[in-house]
């Protein structure tokens, strides 16, 4: 309805009681048969306000599932990360392990060639044993030519008679000289064989640890291999974390804004209350409307209109800005006919004392 | 530990909608729908840490809930926040002359109720 209408009906309301043509008692029975055409109006709005309060619930109802639901997605999500966590510390604890590990591995290979590296050094240095026997020769030869030249010496000493007899002393004391020299090669000759023999069982024992150090080479190039192995997974195992945790600190901030859009939209489902104070304001303004309204038809049937006994309708429409409890009511009240009734200023809708 | 409101409030839609608001923001929630109901309720030994109330409710409206909760033994510091669609001016100034914390006009957003909440309940 706009404001020129409300005002047309207003001017004309008065001259209800001088109806020209139409008889008092028509006119009055024809406003008595306003009374259930507001109620049905009322009770129409009743049945808007019912049914938009039952979507109303049921919307509350739906919102709050839906956060039960985010809330239960993002529990869930919560734990998983914490599983995750608890995993992640036991693989950094495997791979320090790991770690260790390979360290240890290192070592023994390390250790294993250094004693092949030493044993073979040692053998090298035996070896040199085996050119002592030309020399073991040399002595045994100079000591039967010694023993030679003494038998020699004995004889000639026999030929010289009393004066060599000296000489054939000295003779047979060279030539036991060389037997005992000849006994003494033998003797070293034979400790030689001996000794030559043991370094050639260690040289063969050296080449067979030589076949191991080529099992620690192997050993060393399988830890390579597993050290690759272990960086790669130690890598990938910090990069599949990491973005893990950025996932879920995406899901994170994600539910947080859910859950501010679930906490405005019950917000703003309080538009609810204010319609229904609007709206039973409107039923109440329609009950004293129809109040006024049997008034005047009580009037047109007994009396003549009386504006001191009853009041106008202009004034019963003052008087409904006095129950205005809203700002909108009263701009709609402006709007409507004009007069100024909202405060100048408003204050804001938060306000702490 | 949840901190406890109490809301007054004769609309139902109202109260389901602040108490699911407050619930899921981690608030221990009591409902009332009207004064004389959360009377009722405080003298049974319920010890809200803040009552939100409606102003106009039958029975008993929130300016006459607001003087004698502020009259009981033990309430006198409780915060007391309305919540109506009122917007006169008086009615706010009586409301802090009663002992009223706060004047909040219906439709109130979601975020700025729970903004509110918190910075009126103490340790919340």
């Amino acid at each position: 309805m706009t404001r020129s209408t409300v005002h047309t009906l207003l001017s004309k309301l008065p001259l209800l009681g001088s109806v020209g043509s139409i008889p008092r008692s028509e006119a009055a029975s024809e406003l008595r048969e306003v009374s259930p055409y507001l109620d049905v109006l009322s009770g129409q709005l009743d049945g808007a306000l019912q049914e938009t309060e039952n979507g109303v619930r049921a919307l509350i109802g739906t919102i709050s599932n839906v956060h039960q639901l985010a809330q239960g997605q993002f529990e869930r999500i919560e734990s998983s990360e914490q599983h995750s966590g608890e995993l992640f510390s036991v693989l950094d604890e495997k791979i320090k392990v790991d770690e260790q590990l390979g360290k240890i591995l290192q070592m023994f290979v390390e250790h294993q060639e250094s004693e092949i590296d030493a044993n073979r050094n040692r053998i090298e240095r035996l070896q040199e044993l085996k050119t002592l026997t030309p020399l073991v020769d040399v002595i045994a030869s100079v000591a039967r030519q010694t023993n030679f030249l003494a038998i020699n010496a004995a004889i000639e000493a026999a030929h010289a008679g009393e004066t060599g007899k000296g000489f054939a002393v000295l003779a047979a004391e060279i030539r036991q000289l060389s037997n005992r020299t000849a006994e003494a090669a033998v003797a070293i000759s034979s400790k030689i064989t001996a000794a030559t023999a043991g370094i050639d069982k260690d040289l063969e024992s050296v080449n067979q640890a030589s076949e191991r150090g080529s099992a620690t080479g192997n050993m060393r190039k399988v830890l390579h291999d597993i050290e690759g192995t272990h960086a790669r997974f130690s890598e990938a195992a910090k990069n599949f974390s990491g973005q893990l945790a950025d996932t879920i600190e995406e899901v994170r901030g994600g539910h947080q804004s859910l859950m501010q859009e679930v906490s405005q939209a019950l917000g703003q489902i309080q538009f609810h209350d204010v319609m229904r104070q609007r709206t039973e304001q409107v039923q109440a303004s329609m009950r004293e409307l129809n109040q006024h309204l049997q008034a005047m038809a009580d009037q047109m049937v007994d009396t003549d209109w009386d504006p001191a006994e009853i009041l106008s309708l202009r004034q019963r429409l003052n008087q409904q800005v006095e129950n205005y409890v809203m700002h909108s009511q009263r701009i709609t009240h402006e709007n409507a006919t004009g007069d100024r009734v909202a405060e100048g200023s408003t204050r804001p809708v938060i306000e702490l004392f | 530990m949840k901190k406890t409101i109490l809301i007054v409030d004769d609309s139902v839609t109202m109260t389901m909608s602040v108490k699911a608001n407050l619930e899921m923001n981690g608030f221990n929630i009591e409902t009332a729908g009207d004064g004389v109901q959360a009377l009722g309720k405080l003298s049974k030994g319920l010890k809200p840490d803040l009552i939100i109330t409606d102003i106009n409710m039958p029975n008993m409206g929130g300016m006459e809930l607001i003087k004698k909760v502020k009259g009981m033994p033990g309430f006198r510091f409780t915060p007391i926040l309305t919540l109506t669609t009122e917007t006169d001016s008086q009615s706010r100034d009586e409301s802090k002359r009663l002992g009223a914390t706060g004047w909040l006009v219906k439709p109130v957003s979601g975020v700025d109720l729970v903004n509110v909440v918190k910075r009126v309940v103490p340790g919340a």
